[in-house]
């Protein structure tokens, strides 16, 4: 294996590198519909006879999408990280490959969340985003990677027990659904 | 599934498990569970939100007050989206075992798998899953479910295909890249296709109140005591 060419850190930059580019609230925040804003309101109709009366049916977003996230705070959350899962550095060995794609997968799960609503009463007018939540830090299932015990091979049943325990977790992290950001209308008449 | 020793792992074991898995997480396979609202639910009409009016007098500008009658107001959602429907577990097998087959992994389905035969799988897997399972809610406190997508046909490519056991530094980055593409794709994210509508619904005990409800909107619904009053977005 050519395992040994890779260090944690390429693989740390491959991903640090993807979410500055794709999380819609560092690369343009306000280019984001605002109906995943925290406090966007619109009216859903209303009625009215004549200047009698008038009753009015609107719905306000409640969201923790308040402002924008800067780059830098994707390197300061995953420093953090980093120093959770033990710091690892140089080259990877091939039982630690899956620990630490699984680590990397754990904080995408993490920091990396979809939002989604809709901006009026129609069908055609909803939107989702990929964003960045750095306020999220409860990591499920992150493994601290010893770079001491390096070993090249899959020998024992209980290094392949870990690689497929990894490979599921890392499976849930597209099954989760703890990655939508809570969006959601109050309803109200006024 | 685990492994003891001297057991071996084919593209069998792998592929079986990943069916098990898909059927235990999405709520539409074989029926809907038991828990999802039917806001997520293809033809429903909701009641997101209701309430009653009392009789009132409203003060108009430059005219008598006038009686307003009771009534109660909705706020109300149709769910039109076809992707929001059960499917069957042989469908799922069905159009599992045809993806892997057109990616070239189900006609090795009894023959041992290598290390990175393993990651290829599994980001063939992703890829699948990235476009089969969605997360599918609204804006409306709905919760999340995780739905099977009979409708979705378009998969994201893998890069990694070669059967060789060597790994460069090079693949492994193509790897890592393709994961992160499927496992934070988008539009694994259903919104579930509403649309809202405002309703009053006249009280049958207000007949005090015959002259404000004559003039409102008694057009639309003469015959009934629900209509729909105009949006003004």
């Amino acid at each position: 294996m050519a395992l040994d060419l890779v260090t944690y850190e390429s693989l740390r930059n491959v991903v640090v590198n993807w979410i500055k580019s794709n999380c819609s609230n560092i690369v343009n925040y306000n280019g984001i519909n605002n109906s995943v804003k925290n406090g966007y309101s619109y009216r859903i109709g209303s009625s009215s006879s004549g200047s009698a009366y008038s009753e009015r049916a609107n719905g306000t977003i409640s969201s923790p999408l308040t402002s924008a996230i800067s780059a830098s705070q994707v390197d300061t959350d995953m420093n953090n990280f980093w120093a959770l899962i033990g710091s690892p550095s140089g080259n990877i060995s091939s039982d630690n490959f899956y620990k630490i794609i699984n680590d990397l997968c754990c904080f995408c799960a993490t920091k990396l969340a979809f939002i989604t609503s809709q901006s009026n009463n129609s069908n055609a007018s909803s939107v989702k985003y990929l964003i960045y939540w750095t306020n999220n830090n409860n990591y499920k299932f992150q493994e601290v990677i010893s770079s001491s015990s390096l070993k090249l091979h899959l020998i024992k049943a209980s290094d392949v027990n870990m690689l497929i325990s990894n490979l599921i977790n890392m499976m849930c992290t597209i099954e989760g659904t703890i990655r939508i950001v809570p969006c959601k209308y109050n309803f109200s008449f006024g | 599934m685990t492994i003891a020793v001297g057991n071996t792992i084919t593209y069998n074991d792998l592929i079986q498990d990943a069916l098990t898995k898909i059927k235990s997480k999405c709520a539409n396979i074989d029926g809907f569970a038991s828990n999802v609202p039917a806001s997520l639910k293809n033809g429903s009409t909701v009641n997101f939100h209701s309430q009653s009016f009392t009789q009132t007098l409203v003060p108009a500008i430059g005219y008598k007050s006038v009686a307003r009658s009771a009534h109660t107001s909705y706020i109300r959602g149709t769910v039109n989206d076809s992707a929001l429907t059960t499917v069957s577990s042989d469908t799922v097998k069905s159009e599992l075992e045809n993806f892997l087959s057109s990616r070239g992994v189900l006609v090795q389905a009894g023959t041992l798998i290598s290390f990175k035969n393993m990651m290829t799988f599994y980001n063939n897997l992703a890829s699948f899953l990235s476009a089969k399972l969605i997360y599918v809610t609204n804006a409306m406190n709905s919760g999340v479910f995780i739905f099977y997508n009979p409708l979705a046909v378009t998969y994201p490519t893998v890069s990694l295909t070669s059967d060789n056991t060597e790994y460069s530094s090079e693949e492994i980055t193509t790897t890592v890249t393709d994961l992160l593409n499927a496992v934070n794709n988008v539009s694994n994210v259903h919104y579930a296709s509403t649309t809202i509508s405002y309703a009053c619904s006249s009280s049958s005990s207000s007949s005090s109140s015959s002259s404000s409800s004559s003039s409102s909107s008694s057009s639309s619904s003469s015959s009934s005591s629900t209509y729909i009053v105009y949006m003004d977005i």
